[in-house]
This record gives C-alpha cells, sequence and structure tokens, in this order.
C-alpha cells in the first residue's frame, strides 16, 4: 500500500499523468482493494468517456460524477496517508496535512465555467 | 350416267373447305350453266328433272356499317371510360392518346357543338387517366386546358377538385386554396371541405380548419373518420387546456372506425394523451393497438415512454426491450435499449445495467463502422431503389410513425362520379363503393422494402431506409419522380403498342401458315378430285367406244336393211314394170290397178330405203346415249378446265402466301420497326429521368447514413456514459440501495443519468398525419 502514496504524490506535485499511468501505477492499483479498484475503474471509465466525447451534452453529468469520485478517492487516500503516518498533522512527516481535492476541483470548475446553466452547477459552486 | 348423281359425285369428293366449296360451286355453276346449254339438244335429258343445285349468286352476308366518324370517337371514348371505370388507366390512355393524334378522329367543322364537346370528354378522359397514373403535370395541362376552354362546363367542378387534391399533395397550399375559394368545386363535398381543413390546418388557420373540417365530417363519405380525427388534433392545437377533450373525441372517432384508421386515431389519441401527461390514459390507448400489427411500433414506444414517465419502470423496461427487439430496424431501437438499461439502472441493478450498457455501446460501435463503410457508395442501392420503383417510400412521413395516410388513386373521382358526370347509366350501376383513404403502415413499407432487398444486397445497411427524410431532398425528388412517373408512363404506353404491333404480327404469321396449311389441303383434295375425274373419264371413254361399236352396228344394221329394202323394192318396181309391159293391151283395169299399186309401194319402200339410208347416222347421233354421252364429256371438259384453273389459282396463293412468310419470318414489319423505335426513344428518355432520380436517392441516403452515424455515435455515448455511470453507481451505492425509481445520491448531487439520456429522447410525434 506504500507505493501508492507514491503514485498520488507524483500526481499531487504536477508530474504528467502519462507518468503516473505509467506500468508501475497499474501495478498499484491492481494491488488496491476491490472497493478502490473499483472507483479507479469508474474514475477511469469517466475519464474515457470525457476524453471520447469533449463535446458530448452529457459532459457535465460526466465531470460530476467524476468530481465525487475524485473527492472520494482524496479522502479515502488521505486518511490511509494518515492511518500510516500515525495522525501526524504537522507536515513534518511526508504525509499529506489535507485531502487533495485539486482534480476534483478542477473538473467542478469546469463544469461552473462551460456550464453555467447545467441544472446542478449550484452544486458544483 | 344420270346428271344429279354426277353432281352429287362432285360435291361428295373429299372435305370440302371453304376454298374447296367455292371451287366445287363454280364447277357445279359451270356444269349447270353447260347443262342449260345443252339442254337445247332434242334429247331426254331434257325431260329429266333439274338437278338441285343453288345458282342464285348472293352477296356476302357479313354487315359492314357504313363508317361513321363522330360514332366512331364515341365508340372509343366510352371504351376509354371503361377501362378508367375498370381500373385500367394505362389501356385508356394508349386509346385516348391515339384519337388525341389521330389526324381525322376529332376532325370536321371544330367550331360545331358535337365536336367541340368530343374534344371535350377526350380531354376530360385524358385528364383522369393521368390523375389516376400520377402524371401530375400532363394531368395539370389537360384539365387547365378544358377549364380555360369551359370554366363553368359539367367537367369542370370535379376538375376544380382534382387540382385542389393535386396542389395539397404538391404543397401548394395558395394554389390549393385559391381553388377551394373558387366556384364550382363541389362533386365531391367531403373531400373538398377535408382538403380545406388540411390546408387552413398547415397554415396555421386552426378556427378554419375545424369548420372545414366539421363540414367534411357531416358529409358522411369515407373522409368521415379522417376528418373528425383532424377535428380533435386542430381542437387539441388551438386550446392545450382541451388535450384531454381532444384525446375523448379521438377515443369516440376510433371507435366508429376500423382496421388501421381505428388504429391510427387511437395511437394518435396515445401520443396526444402522452404529451399532456395523461399517462395512464396513453398506456390504457396504445395498449389498445396489437404489437404485431402495422402501427404496432409507435404504440409500444408511446406506451413504453408513458410507463417510464408514469414511474412503471418494470413494465417500461419491458415496453422498451420489447420494442427494440420486435423493431431493431427502426432508429429508435438504439435509444429504446439505453433506457432499458438506465431503467436497470433506477433499480439499483447496476451490475446488470453497466453490462448492458457496454453491449449497446459495442454493437453501436461495430454498427457505425459498417455504416461508415457504406456511406460515400448508395448509387447501388439507390438504382436498385430507384429500378423497382421503390424509392417513393423513402419520402413518405416517416413510415415507422404510420402517419401517411394515402388517398385513392382517384380521389375525388371514383366510377360513380364518373358516371354522373358522363351521364352514363350502365357505368353507374357497375360503380362500387369508393375506396377509403389507406394508412400506410412500417408493415407495409417493409413488405414493399422485402421484395426489393435481394438487389439492395445482404450487405447494405437496412436501417438507414427507416432514417426520417431529409426536407431538402424530398421537394427534388418529388419534380424528378413526376417525370419519372410521365417517363414510365410513355414507356408503358410505348410497349403496348409495340405488343399490340407484335401480335398483329403474329396473327398474321400464324393467320398466313393456317393459310398455307389449307392450301396445301385444298390441292391434295384437288389431286384426289382429279384422279377421280381422271378415272370417270377414263371409265366414260370406254363406255363412249361401246356406244360407238354399237352405234356403228345399228347404223350399219339399219343401212344394210335399207339398202336390202331398197333393192327389193327396186326389184319389185321391175318385176311390176316387166309385167305390165308382158301384158300389153291385154291388161285389164284390175291388173292395171294392181300393177300400179305394186309400183307405188316399190317406190315407197326405195324412197324409205334412201331416206334410212341417208339419215342414219344423223339418227343415230341423236340417240339419247350417244347424245348424253357426249354432254357428259363436254362437262368433264370443263371439269378438268376448272380444276386445272384452281390448281393453277391455288399454286400461284401458295407462291404469294410462301413469299409473304418469308418476308415476315425474315425481318420484322415497318410498323414493327416503328413501334421498337419509338419504345427505344421512350425507354432513353426514361433512363436519363431515372438517373435524376437515382441521384436524388443517393444523395439523401447518403445524407441519412450520414445522420444515422450521427444518431448511432450520440446513443453509443449515451451507452458508453451509462456504462461509466453505473460504475460510479456501483462504487458511491454499492448495496443497490436505492429506492426503484429514484436517483438515488448521485442524482441529488446533480450526476444521475437520466438526465441526460431523457435529451436524448424526444417524446413520441404527435404531428397529425397528412393525406397523400
Amino acid at each position: 500500500m506504500k507505493r501508492i502514496y507514491g503514485v498520488i504524490a507524483l500526481v499531487a506535485i504536477g508530474l504528467p499523468a502519462a507518468f503516473a499511468q505509467q506500468p508501475t501505477a497499474s501495478l498499484v492499483v491492481a494491488s488496491a482493494t476491490p472497493a478502490d479498484s473499483a472507483r479507479d475503474e469508474a474514475i477511469a471509465k469517466l475519464e474515457s468517456f470525457l476524453s471520447r466525447y469533449p463535446a458530448s451534452e452529457l459532459r457535465p453529468n460526466a465531470l460530476f460524477q467524476l468530481s465525487e469520485l475524485l473527492v472520494r478517492k482524496a479522502d479515502e487516500e488521505f486518511a490511509e496517508s494518515q492511518r500510516a503516518s500515525g495522525g501526524d498533522t504537522t507536515g513534518r512527516s511526508d504525509a499529506p496535512i489535507r485531502p487533495n481535492y485539486a482534480p476534483a476541483i478542477a473538473r467542478l470548475e469546469e463544469v461552473v465555467r462551460r456550464y453555467p446553466n447545467f441544472s446542478k452547477v449550484d452544486a458544483a459552486a | 350416267m344420270d346428271e344429279s348423281r354426277h353432281y352429287t359425285f362432285l360435291s361428295g369428293v373429299g372435305p370440302v373447305s371453304s376454298l374447296l366449296r367455292l371451287c366445287v360451286r363454280g364447277v357445279a355453276t359451270t356444269l349447270v350453266a353447260a347443262g342449260a346449254a345443252y339442254a337445247q339438244v332434242p334429247a331426254d335429258t331434257a325431260q329429266r328433272p333439274a338437278p338441285v343445285v343453288d345458282t342464285t349468286a348472293r352477296r356476302d352476308t357479313v354487315i359492314t356499317p357504313q363508317p361513321d366518324q363522330s360514332r366512331g370517337v364515341d365508340a372509343e371514348l366510352r371504351a376509354a371510360l371503361y377501362d378508367i371505370a375498370t381500373d385500367r388507366p394505362l389501356v385508356a390512355l394508349v386509346r385516348l392518346e391515339f384519337l388525341r393524334s389521330s389526324p381525322v378522329a376529332l376532325s370536321g367543322d371544330s367550331a360545331s357543338r358535337a365536336v367541340v364537346n368530343r374534344r371535350q370528354d377526350l380531354l376530360f378522359l385524358l385528364a383522369q387517366t393521368y390523375y389516376r397514373l400520377g402524371v401530375g403535370e400532363r394531368f395539370r395541362g389537360a384539365a387547365q386546358e378544358i377549364l380555360n376552354a369551359s370554366p363553368s362546363g359539367r367537367y369542370a367542378g370535379l376538375l376544380r377538385l382534382q387540382l385542389m387534391v393535386d396542389a395539397y399533395r404538391r404543397g401548394d397550399y395558395g394554389r390549393a386554396t385559391e381553388l377551394a375559394a373558387g366556384a364550382g368545386v363541389a362533386t365531391d363535398r367531403g373531400l373538398t371541405a377535408l382538403i380545406s381543413g388540411l390546408v387552413a390546418y398547415n397554415q396555421g388557420n386552426v378556427p378554419q380548419a375545424r369548420t372545414a373540417f366539421a363540414s367534411a365530417a357531416q358529409d358522411g363519405g369515407p373522409f368521415t373518420p379522417y376528418a373528425r380525427y383532424m377535428d380533435a388534433l386542430a381542437m387539441a392545437r388551438a386550446d392545450s387546456s382541451q388535450v384531454g377533450a381532444a384525446v375523448d373525441a379521438l377515443r369516440q372517432a376510433a371507435g366508429s372506425a376500423s382496421g388501421e384508421v381505428a388504429d391510427h386515431i387511437r395511437l394518435t389519441a396515445a401520443q396526444l394523451a402522452y404529451a399532456a401527461g395523461r399517462y395512464d390514459d396513453a398506456i390504457s390507448i396504445a395498449g389498445q393497438i396489437d404489437a404485431a400489427s402495422g402501427l404496432g411500433s409507435q404504440a409500444v414506444l408511446t406506451r413504453a415512454w408513458a410507463q417510464f414517465r408514469a414511474n412503471q419502470l418494470d413494465a417500461a423496461a419491458a415496453s422498451f426491450t420489447e420494442f427494440a427487439t420486435r423493431y431493431p430496424k427502426l432508429q429508435e431501437r438504439d435509444e429504446a435499449r439505453v433506457l432499458a438499461a438506465q431503467i436497470m439502472l433506477q433499480q439499483g441493478r447496476t451490475a446488470e445495467a453497466e453490462r448492458l450498457f457496454e453491449a449497446i455501446a459495442d454493437s453501436l460501435s461495430a454498427e457505425v463502422n459498417t455504416v461508415q463503410g457504406r456511406a460515400t457508395s448508395m448509387a447501388d442501392a439507390a438504382r436498385a431503389l430507384v429500378s423497382s420503383r421503390a424509392a417513393g417510400l423513402l419520402f413518405i412521413n416517416y413510415p415507422a410513425a404510420g402517419k401517411t395516410l394515402a388517398l385513392p388513386d382517384a380521389a375525388g373521382a371514383d366510377v360513380s362520379v364518373l358516371a354522373a358526370v358522363f351521364a352514363d347509366s350502365a357505368l353507374a350501376r357497375a360503380a362500387v363503393e369508393p375506396p377509403s383513404p389507406d394508412v400506410v403502415t412500417l408493415a407495409d413499407v417493409e413488405v414493399r422494402l422485402d421484395t426489393v432487398a435481394n438487389a439492395l444486397g445482404n450487405e447494405f445497411p437496412r436501417r438507414v431506409l427507416y432514417v426520417p427524410a431529409s426536407t431538402e431532398n424530398l421537394g427534388r425528388y418529388a419534380q424528378a419522380a413526376e417525370r419519372l412517373a410521365a417517363g414510365d408512363v410513355v414507356v408503358a404506353m410505348a410497349q403496348m403498342r409495340l405488343q399490340e404491333q407484335l401480335d398483329a404480327q403474329a396473327l398474321r404469321l400464324a393467320t398466313l401458315q393456317r393459310l398455307q396449311e389449307v392450301i396445301g389441303a385444298e390441292r391434295g383434295s384437288l389431286d384426289t378430285i382429279s384422279a377421280r375425274l381422271t378415272a370417270a373419264r377414263d371409265s366414260l371413254q370406254r363406255i363412249a367406244q361401246l356406244i360407238d361399236e354399237v352405234a356403228n352396228q345399228v347404223r350399219d344394221m339399219l343401212r344394210a336393211s335399207a339398202v336390202e329394202t331398197r333393192e327389193l323394192a327396186q326389184e319389185n318396181l321391175t318385176k311390176a314394170d316387166s309385167t305390165r309391159a308382158a301384158l300389153g293391151a291385154s291388161v285389164g283395169s284390175m291388173e292395171r290397178t294392181i300393177l300400179e299399186l305394186e309400183r307405188s309401194t316399190a317406190e315407197l319402200y326405195v324412197r324409205l330405203a334412201q331416206s334410212i339410208e341417208q339419215n342414219v347416222d344423223s339418227a343415230v347421233r341423236r340417240h339419247p346415249v350417244v347424245a348424253l354421252r357426249d354432254s357428259l364429256a363436254r362437262k368433264q371438259a370443263h371439269a378438268f378446265a376448272l380444276v386445272d384453273s384452281v390448281r393453277t389459282q391455288l399454286d400461284e396463293t401458295q407462291r404469294i402466301v410462301a413469299a409473304e412468310l418469308a418476308a415476315m419470318q425474315g425481318g420484322e414489319s415497318e410498323r414493327v420497326r416503328a413501334a421498337r423505335a419509338a419504345l427505344a426513344e421512350a425507354q432513353a428518355a426514361l433512363a436519363q429521368g431515372e438517373a435524376q432520380v437515382i441521384a436524388v436517392v443517393d444523395a439523401e441516403l447518403r445524407a441519412r447514413a450520414t445522420r444515422m452515424i450521427a444518431q448511432l455515435r450520440k446513443d453509443a455515448e449515451a451507452a458508453d456514459f451509462g456504462s461509466a455511470s453505473a460504475s460510479f453507481f456501483q462504487v458511491v451505492e454499492p448495496t443497490g440501495a436505492r429506492a426503484a425509481g429514484t436517483q438515488g445520491r448521485a442524482r441529488g448531487t446533480g450526476a444521475g443519468t437520466v438526465a441526460g439520456a431523457e435529451r436524448n429522447a424526444p417524446p413520441p410525434d404527435t404531428q397529425p398525419s397528412t393525406p397523400r
């Protein structure tokens, strides 16, 4: 489970996502729990959908669902990292001091920015 | 030989055909004439009864009518009228076009009323044939010519009605309105009012439309159910609060109709109820339509949507699945499959939903590839559709909706109307109930398209044919198709004319061959007669020889007797003279008297014998037997001469017939060649017309393929999203605990999938159908 944090960390510091999706990452995902695997699979499918249909009318729905999964993922990864670091929130260890919602926020920002008439735009904001 | 037997013999020889009878009659007549001449011969034949032979020359008993141009034209026109009435407009057209092009048929005093009327009749019937055959341009030309010449004539009302129907069919509502407003459109008030109402409805003038529909419904004709149907639609269109009343009115109208018309009205009622949010009514009404019937597809789809809206998710899923299964060719199929999966998702069956979404996405992706591969090469399919004259199916109102109502070809001019206009009482008695409008359903379209399946080929993506027509190609197609229809008619007429000529040539050939056979047979019979005559002649010669011998014997015997008598008489005379000389003067008066008596007796015998000697030949010749022999010989000679003459004539006829046969078998007649050339010319013109239509259809098929690919991609997109969304729900609600019919928490956050799918799926079509 340790290595997963490494991957998350790579993403968090802004390395190219492609790097994070190298075979190493696949191995890490493969060793995740079934719940994580299902979540990551759902994230992958939604991201694939967004990639394949950039102009889809369903894009805001997909972004919204994806953001929710990313929030979950961030929460769960943060909780795991906290457990691994023994609850340290001082920042002295490598563990993050707060969940990384940046990916989810980016998706929600796109919803707000590109789909102002989306029925749930208020929730996104 | 008895003469009557002789005639009987001649008459009884061999099979007596007409030709032979003619010959025999000629022979018999000649013989009888000869007999009459020989009757001058003082012989016993004059005493015998005359032979029973009819020698009276008679005129041909066939009645040959006097040529009567006007009656002939009238007869042709009546025949054409009956051809039209018996649904043979093409036959009528051939007849009428012949009359029109004939330089003499309508000649005469062009100003006379009769000629003018006949011209009007001809033009009117031509207009009727073109109207029925769908050759609009020619129909309009003929109809307008009559109206220009006689705006208030007996045909004006009917023609204006037909022109109005024609204008409506072409979408020329302005012209239709103009005709409806004009005077004299009263032949069929129901149809006139219906078309007026449809025009007003299409132009957005609902109050006027309703007035017209009410008038059409009151007429009670075959258009009454449709007028009621349209009135209900107009009611709903005028006031949305009246939708409920409109639905009720449609239900009532459906109750008084039957078959597909009733289903058609019910379907619209269900769709209206759905549009008004009366889902239970929609479900109930749509459920009355058999899913396997021609209008079943839209009934099932309407029911499915209404069930879905009414939150009857299990039923809706079943209905969507039924639709997708029953009607895989329709474009709504994929949407229905997506919705069935969506319902699973809503019911918390996320894993099942995901699998179904993935299956849908995969199949659509494959189909996109297939259609894409054909999208740019539709020319062959277009050619196949045009060649089989099935391309029109592409341009009827969306066939899946069953919204096309086909008016009868003779709309407004059924047989009873024609009979009334033409004042033909016999035709009026033959008139049947005018046909009702016909609903063109999906089933009708499928049956027709099945007939083109082989020509289209297995690889052709047949779903393209069920994609709604493009507006931009509709007008182009209508124009090109009308020209094509006209070309079809011209070719059909040319084919009929060629066939007529070929039939005539075949008949002539068969007749000549038969004549040749008859001549051969007669030649054989003549040979038989000749042989028998020869035998009779030989027999007669032998008899004649015998008669000659007997006659000679008789003559010799008579002559010898006469000589002997003369010599004895001469001797007696000498003796008498000698006795008188010996007695001299002593002879007494008694002796003198005796001697004188003896002498005169001897002289008498001498003269008698001399007379016999001199006339014995003549007497023998005049003997009846000899005379009859000579008569028969002469008649026999005549018979031989006649037989020879007939033989010569037969040989000459045989030669002429053989030459004619050889000429006919060696090549086609000039008329056939001319007809064949006319057909080739018509076919060439038709090929050009076909090429134009094929170009339009090709463009239409390519446009449809493009739209279909876009729709498939959209459905694939929905399925892909559904699959991703199902994965999402498996994560956020892994227990599947969402209550059926709810969107769960995800929906609460705006991330539901139904919203997207709903946006993709339009509600059922509630547009009115329009008759064509």
